[in-house]
């Protein structure tokens, strides 16, 4: 019994990597279709996050009437949190899939795994991820998720504004996390970070008594950036305990979520977030009819990202060399997300604005 | 110290919830004695499959909880029926126990992920309009009130209601003096005449059905998320061995240590922390009274 | 070709885990659930190591591993005080702590932010830097380790290792001391994982605490049942087989929506199958 077993290991080896060598490797000619390869999570605790940006990337291909002969989606799996699983999904696309363009993989540390593989000119990578400096090392790699810089900063200028000036921290222990922290800290001149506290993502979401302590040192606002599910746990218990302090909160969430957990108004809450109550209408239209949901930002990130990547790659004439320099060209595309497009330094810039939940919509407030 | 009478809410309430998954994972260990890792699961089925009668398929809400916690207790009737009685049946070690719950466990969570997607979803509608209750009111001498929501004070009810019945149970009834036969020696209650085999199966569906509740209880307090039943599952394992396994009572001792320690260590020390001192409180107790606070 | 050497080098790492704790678990029937622990532990020293003061890696590896061996002494022995199921808590319990240290320490993991550019090894002025000779490295460390535990399985002293998984009170009526001879075993093992965790840390070149969680653990235990207890042989094939798997699923042409799911439903079929049906593993000699 355990040599059968050997051989049969030692034959399917043999065998697969016999048919794998089988398998054309040539590289991507005029009538070939650009392969795109979608490293995302799809499964568990941030799944339904990847599969809206697939979802979203799949409805701006329909959208624009790409018929699988032109473009091919391949989609896998990066799993939520561990780095190995985003690192094979990339080796598989790369190496087997010959993929010309890759969006994802989710989050910094992913994408800061896979980075030193990325060759100088293929594939191209649109990392789902907060920018980060490290990134700019990599020519070929983009990132689409608004820099922390700019949410903070902008934060700032909001409280500001309100004449919030001591400020207590809730975040969670990521990279995001910290560097929201270390950002803050820096502003001195502008508010006083009286206090900070987080939380680590993937365990019981029972944050009561982090609220508790935010709300004792008697703040003028709490200041709240979390990941959409922590987010959620934190709109959901912080009015009991909110003593009458604002809270201002950085996170995805929807409409639907909104009224599950407010109903039609959520006084003292505040959204520094990019929610756009009207993401473009045929997007969102296309989105209901496919999932029954309304979208959330993440399937308009993958709406807006697939959106631009077609406009580049029909300006680089579909040669993924010039592909890079015709993304940071594009000009009034229409993509979900209002007024998305790439800078210079391959990062994205997007406006940020501030929200309130009333009568069961987000308005958006003046500064 | 105005935090205080808040703090002292917040541990309460989370001794509640790890009352509810206690107290059914105490039933199952002092009975057929393995981990059952797969009860972790069980608390997500019940909260989905409130999530399923009632926002999906809009039935009345009671009616819906009570569906959810009979469906969960019957799937955890029926894992028991096709896996862990064969097993039994093989005088298996408990390792082969482990790791059969470990698979169980992450077939029940993939499978719910599949069909309701990972998203967070919370059971209640208008959550945030749900009554608030001021205890500890400001007239008090400590100066400042503490909050408590109805839910919450639903979730405190439920855990002693069921440690009372269970209670009962378990020293009064015919069953509930079978089922400790059985946890004694089960070779014995056999020659007894107990059919051993019933009596393990009626264990598991009860024990499931508290799983259920405490799944949809956290439910309605927070939301619900298919890898919620881990992270829970180890938090009540931590408070029966600390209280004393095996013991109905202890399970719940356990819980709400566990909770004490936890909030005043975040507030200590930092939230960050929070799993380190949850264990670390584990592994003084397993080192100084490894049999748990209150001996069985 | 790519693809299949990177999942080949996964392979050898795994193995070589699996090995490091069928030694403890398989052969002396402790049942530690830590290991992902000491994995961590030989990642971060050398990848702090190579980065910080660029130590050779090789001269890294054994300075992991000897911390390591430090380190899990400590705890082999506040474990040592515990049977059976409580044992497994114990030790998971210092998973979880452990894990909780990576993250939190920052000032000395940068927690969350990670250890990037780890570099890859060099000897004798040759850097391994191609993935093929990263494979052929691993390969012989694989190797070595593998000798090296036979060696010592059918020793006299593995011979003592199995007596206490049978019958430890036996062993002391004959005038053993099993504690010496577990804490002995739990250090060993913690320090070849503490190997793997070297080479892991350099081939990914960036190292960050989400892959030292407690599922890894479970994963290196689900690596050696499935292999089979007590049998080295069958570490390796545990390895091979649970990661060759989900790849090969990916070309199963699940919907996609719910491919990555199906596995998982996939992988927790397997575990009950085989628990029902085969507990000694594929190449069990020992029946659990």
């Amino acid at each position: 019994m355990k040599n059968l077993i050997w051989i049969i290991v030692i034959l399917v080896i043999i065998g697969g990597g016999w048919w794998f060598n089988q398998q054309p490797e040539t590289s991507p000619a005029a009538d070939e279709p650009i392969k795109i390869g979608l490293i995302m999570p799809l499964s568990g605790e941030l799944g339904v996050f990847g599969t809206n940006v697939k979802k979203g990337v799949e409805i701006a291909l329909e959208q624009k009437n790409v018929s699988t002969s032109s473009i091919r989606l391949i989609s896998e799996d990066s799993g939520a949190f561990t780095t190995n699983a985003a690192f094979t999904a990339f080796k598989k696309v790369v190496d087997v899939d010959d993929v010309d363009v890759i969006i994802g993989p989710f989050g910094p540390a992913q994408t800061l795994t896979i980075a030193p593989n990325i060759g100088t000119t293929s594939p191209v990578v649109i990392s789902v991820s907060n920018c980060d400096e490290r990134f700019k090392e990599y020519p070929t790699l983009f990132c689409i998720y608004p820099g922390i810089t700019d949410q903070v900063l902008g934060a700032v200028d909001f409280m500001t504004a309100r004449d919030w000036r001591k400020v207590y921290l809730l975040t969670e222990n990521t990279e995001f996390g910290i560097l929201v922290e270390n950002l803050l800290k820096q502003q001195t001149n502008r508010v006083n970070l009286v206090g900070s506290d987080k939380v680590v993502p993937n365990q019981t979401k029972d944050f009561r008594t982090l609220i508790t302590k935010a709300v004792a040192a008697s703040p003028d606002v709490v200041y709240a950036m979390f990941a959409p599910n922590e987010g959620f746990v934190i709109l959901r218990q912080f009015p009991p305990l909110a003593k009458g302090i604002p809270l201002y909160i950085g996170t995805d969430i929807n409409k639907n979520q909104l009224l599950d957990i407010f109903g039609q108004n959520a006084p003292g809450v505040y959204f520094a977030t990019r929610i756009d109550e009207q993401y473009e209408e045929d997007f969102t239209r296309r989105f209901k009819e496919v999932t029954g949901n309304e979208p959330d930002y993440f399937a308009a990130l993958g709406h807006s990202t697939m959106v631009i990547l077609l406009d580049g790659l029909e300006r680089a004439n579909n040669d993924i060399q010039k592909l890079p320099e015709a993304l940071t060209n594009i000009v009034d595309p229409i993509t979900a997300v209002r007024d998305f497009k790439f800078t210079d330094d391959r990062t994205v810039s997007v406006p940020l604005d501030s929200y309130e939940f009333k009568s069961g919509r987000f308005v958006r407030l003046g500064e | 110290m105005t935090i205080l009478p808040q703090l002292i809410v917040n541990s309460i309430i989370a001794g509640a919830i790890y009352t509810l998954v206690a107290i059914g994972f105490n039933l199952i260990y002092g009975t057929v004695k393995f981990f059952d890792l797969g009860y972790g699961a069980l608390t997500a089925v019940g909260g989905y499959a409130a999530f399923l009668f009632h926002k999906k398929l809009g039935l009345d809400l009671a009616l819906s909880i009570i569906l959810a916690v009979f469906l969960t207790g019957a799937i955890g009737w029926l894992v028991n029926q096709l896996v862990y009685k064969k097993l039994r049946a093989r005088r298996a070690s408990n390792m082969v126990f482990l790791v059969a719950s470990l698979g169980v466990f992450t077939l029940l969570q993939a499978l719910l992920a599949i069909f309701f997607s990972s998203q967070f979803q919370t059971l209640s509608t208008n959550a945030a309009g749900g009554r608030v209750f001021e205890i500890f009111g400001p007239t008090t001498w400590l100066g400042a009130g503490a909050v408590i929501t109805q839910v919450q004070l639903i979730i405190l009810l439920s855990g002693l209601a069921i440690m009372g019945a269970l209670a009962l149970l378990l020293k009064r009834t015919l069953f509930g003096k079978a089922i400790k036969a059985v946890a004694d020696d089960e070779e014995v209650a056999k020659v007894v005449g107990i059919d051993t085999a019933k009596i393990i199966g009626g264990v598991f569906f009860i024990g499931a059905m508290i799983a259920g509740l405490a799944g949809i209880l956290v439910g309605f307090d927070t939301g619900i998320e298919p890898t919620m039943g881990l992270s829970l599952l180890l938090k009540g394992v931590i408070a029966s061995i600390i209280g004393g396994i095996g013991n109905v009572y202890g399970g719940v001792l356990g819980a709400f240590l566990l909770g004490f320690v936890e909030n005043f260590g975040i507030w200590q020390i930092s939230g960050e922390w929070k799993d380190a001192i949850a264990f670390g409180l584990l592994i003084i107790f397993l080192l100084f009274r490894p049999q748990g606070i209150i001996r069985k | 070709m790519e693809y299949l050497i990177h999942l080949a080098i996964l392979v050898g790492i795994y193995a070589i885990l699996g090995v490091s704790l069928n030694l403890v678990v398989g052969f002396t029937g402790l049942l530690s659930v830590t290991q992902a622990a000491f994995y961590g532990l030989g990642a971060y020293t050398t990848a702090l190591l190579l980065v910080n003061f660029g130590v050779n890696f090789f001269l890294a590896a054994i300075i992991g591993m000897i911390l390591t061996a430090m380190i899990s002494f400590l705890i082999g022995l506040v474990l040592s005080r515990f049977r059976g199921d409580y044992y497994a808590l114990g030790s998971f319990s210092f998973n979880i702590i452990i894990y909780s240290v990576f993250l939190n320490w920052q000032a000395v993991t940068r927690g969350p932010l990670g250890i990037p550019g780890v570099a890859r090894p060099s000897l004798f002025g040759l850097t391994f830097s191609s993935n093929f000779s990263f494979l052929l490295l691993t390969l012989s460390l694989l190797l070595l380790t593998f000798l090296f535990t036979r060696w010592l399985t059918v020793s006299s002293f593995g011979r003592v290792l199995k007596a206490i998984r049978e019958d430890e009170t036996a062993l002391q009526v004959f005038g053993y001391r099993p504690i010496h001879y577990k804490l002995v075993i739990f250090v060993i093992g913690a320090a070849l994982a503490a190997l793997a965790g070297a080479l892991f840390a350099s081939y990914i070149t960036f190292i960050d605490p989400s892959s030292f969680v407690l599922f890894e653990s479970i994963f290196i235990l689900a690596i050696i049942i499935l292999g089979g207890l007590a049998n080295l042989k069958g570490s390796v094939l545990g390895a091979l087989f649970l990661i060759l798997l989900p790849e090969a699923l990916r070309f199963v042409g699940f919907p996609s929506d719910v491919a990555a799911q199906m596995r998982q439903v996939v992988y927790g079929l397997i575990l009950v199958f085989l628990m029902l049906y085969r507990p000694q593993g594929l190449m069990g000699e020992y029946k659990l």
